[in-house]
């Protein structure tokens, strides 16, 4: 595994939605590469069948019932912007992507 | 109230008092916002709440008065970290993200204590999102550590451990994924626990490593800790992750006499300590009675850090995306921005540095062509990392070993190297991965007076074992009277 290359890192800083100066990609590129060294090891263990991913105790129940009040304004009290009871938000459509 | 030496500290101390009418809780609060304001300098709370307290202190004397006692936690005043959501309170994970967000519901954990009467007087700092392990993360400052101002508190739960070895509050919540409660306890002297995975119920913790994350309790004392898990643990419908296991009573548990108990010393865990850490582990264990030291292999422990950062930063980066600008935080948006462009412009605003890292580790990391190369390799580290354990505790009863491979360390001391950074939390990762419950105690001190945590690792849902086996190292320390 090699670490990815500048345009690689704007690639996934694409992905999660961050934008980055070249300055910052430069940095983080050279973070990101230390990191994933430290990564590497991983790829020294053996390889494993089936990974049991199965947890100590059985995933509780419960019915499938309705049981949030219906609080609008509590719920939009932290929306940044709002129009009566509406998260206001940009055009969805018509950008360039 | 009587003068400082009087004054009660401790949970059962303040429990007693309460009941006698030595004080109020009134005056519990009062002296809790007190001291919270003159540990101002330490930077512990993001957010006081007198108000609130105060009524909710008011109420409690009522109750009290009236013959409506409900337990060891009635009156006591507690602070929560302030990534666990409280009505109506601030709650920002100490992100600029979040700087204004008032939540409109109570975690459960923070439901249940309430409805045992304890008393929120405020939401202590913490690092970003809890990710660091040192609480310099923070949007807000770091959290300077009470017994030396120059050093950190440890992380991410830095603030929730310095307010309680302070002796602002006699408890506290913090979170764990990777050691958040478990290591600033080693480094602030005081107890901190985290429980087993699906002890606590994680609705109103504000989401980072979904499949590690877990909420614990910090206290003066093992039994302090072990009553405030009583109160929070147990089956919640809104938690999926969270079902109904047996519990003992914790508290009960702490003062049972106890018989031999073998206790296992991983060598993986020793190997690389100096004497000086050997002997803040060893000192204690070899001088107590009835307990047999078996030495134990953790053969995947070589793997633990690699396979926490991917994993908990995979989780982090699907977990961290509904902070979009949307429904809540901020919005940075241009008049001519589109739905993309506030996405990006709100996310590169709000968040801080080591989140950024985290989040594009974890979109690296499940990112196509990479996907099975990190994290489906990690998951099978954690898998043999949860078989290692299992393997060792068909020997042992529970696992001992140091919190943290150094004490409390300087300000600034890491952060340049956020590899370094990670390393500080080798001894608590495992365990974290393999959903196993842990203590911290507070075990003698260094050199420099800083204290030395010693963890205590039990099998799944074996808090019991754990709670006595960490009384037992709490009374032998303070016999030997080597704590700072």
């Amino acid at each position: 595994m090699t670490a990815p290359d500048p345009s690689a890192v704007a690639h996934v800083a694409g992905l999660a939605r961050l934008k980055f100066s070249d300055e910052e990609l430069r940095l983080f590129q050279q973070e990101f590469a230390a990191i994933l060294e430290m990564v590497e090891v991983l790829e020294e263990l053996p390889a494993v069948e089936g990974v049991d991913t199965d947890s100590s105790a059985p995933t509780p129940m419960r019915p499938d019932a309705v049981t949030n009040a219906n609080l609008p304004d509590a719920m939009l009290a932290n929306a940044p912007d709002r129009e009566g009871y509406h998260f206001r938000v940009p055009a969805v459509l018509g950008g360039e992507d | 109230m009587g003068n400082e030496m009087d004054t009660p500290q401790t949970l059962d101390e303040m429990a007693a008092a309460l009941r006698s009418g030595q004080c109020s809780a009134a005056q519990l609060i009062d002296q809790a916002l007190g001291r919270a304001q003159e540990h101002r300098h330490l930077n512990a709370f993001l957010s006081l709440d007198p108000e609130g307290a105060q009524q909710a202190a008011a109420k409690a004397d009522e109750e009290l008065a009236s013959g409506h006692d409900r337990g060891p936690l009635h009156g006591v005043p507690v602070a929560i970290k302030d990534n666990i959501c409280t009505q109506g309170m601030p709650t920002t994970c100490a992100s600029q993200f979040l700087d204004n967000f008032a939540p409109p519901y109570d975690a459960t954990a923070v439901q249940r204590l309430r409805d045992a009467g304890a008393v929120i007087i405020g939401k202590t700092n913490l690092d970003e999102f809890a990710m660091g392990s040192s609480n310099e993360n923070s949007s807000y400052g770091p959290v300077l550590n009470p017994l030396d101002t120059s050093r950190v508190p440890g992380g991410s739960s830095g603030g929730s451990a310095a307010a309680v070895a302070a002796g602002i509050v006699p408890l506290s919540l913090g979170s764990d994924t990777g050691g958040s409660v478990r290591q600033p306890a080693a480094l602030c002297g005081v107890v901190g626990v985290k429980p087993t995975y699906g002890r606590v119920s994680r609705n109103g913790l504000v989401a980072f490593g979904s499949s590690l994350d877990q909420i614990g309790p910090f206290a003066t004392t093992v039994k302090g800790a072990a009553g405030v898990l009583q109160a929070i643990a147990g089956g919640d419908p809104m938690d999926a992750t969270c079902p109904d296991q047996p519990m003992d009573n914790w508290a009960a548990e702490c003062e049972k006499p106890v018989g031999p108990i073998r206790v296992g010393l991983p060598v993986e865990y020793t190997a690389d300590l100096t004497d000086e850490a050997r002997a803040a582990l060893l000192g204690p264990l070899e001088a107590m009675d009835d307990v047999e030291l078996v030495e134990v292999a953790l053969p995947h422990t070589r793997f633990a850090i690699a396979a926490y950062y991917v994993l908990a930063s995979a989780e982090a980066s699907a977990n961290l995306a509904r902070f979009d600008g949307i429904r809540y935080g901020v919005r940075v948006a241009e008049p001519e921005s589109d739905l993309q462009d506030v996405y990006v412009a709100s996310r590169t605003a709000g968040f801080g540095p080591e989140v950024k890292r985290r989040i594009m580790l974890g979109t690296f990391a499940l990112s196509a062509g990479y996907y099975e190369a990190y994290y489906g390799k990690a998951q099978q580290a954690r898998a043999a990392i949860g078989s290692d354990f299992d393997k060792a505790f068909e020997q042992v009863d529970v696992i001992a070993s140091l919190t943290s491979p150094t004490t409390a360390f300087e300000l600034d001391a890491r952060t340049q190297d956020p590899l370094e950074m990670y390393l500080s939390d080798i001894f608590t990762v495992p365990s974290s991965l393999a959903g196993l419950p842990a203590i911290s105690v507070p075990a003698g001190a260094d050199g420099k007076g800083l204290p030395w945590g010693i963890q205590v690792i039990a099998p799944h849902w074996e808090e019991g074992s754990m709670f006595q086996f960490a009384t037992r190292i709490e009374s032998h320390v303070a016999s030997a009277g080597s704590l700072p």
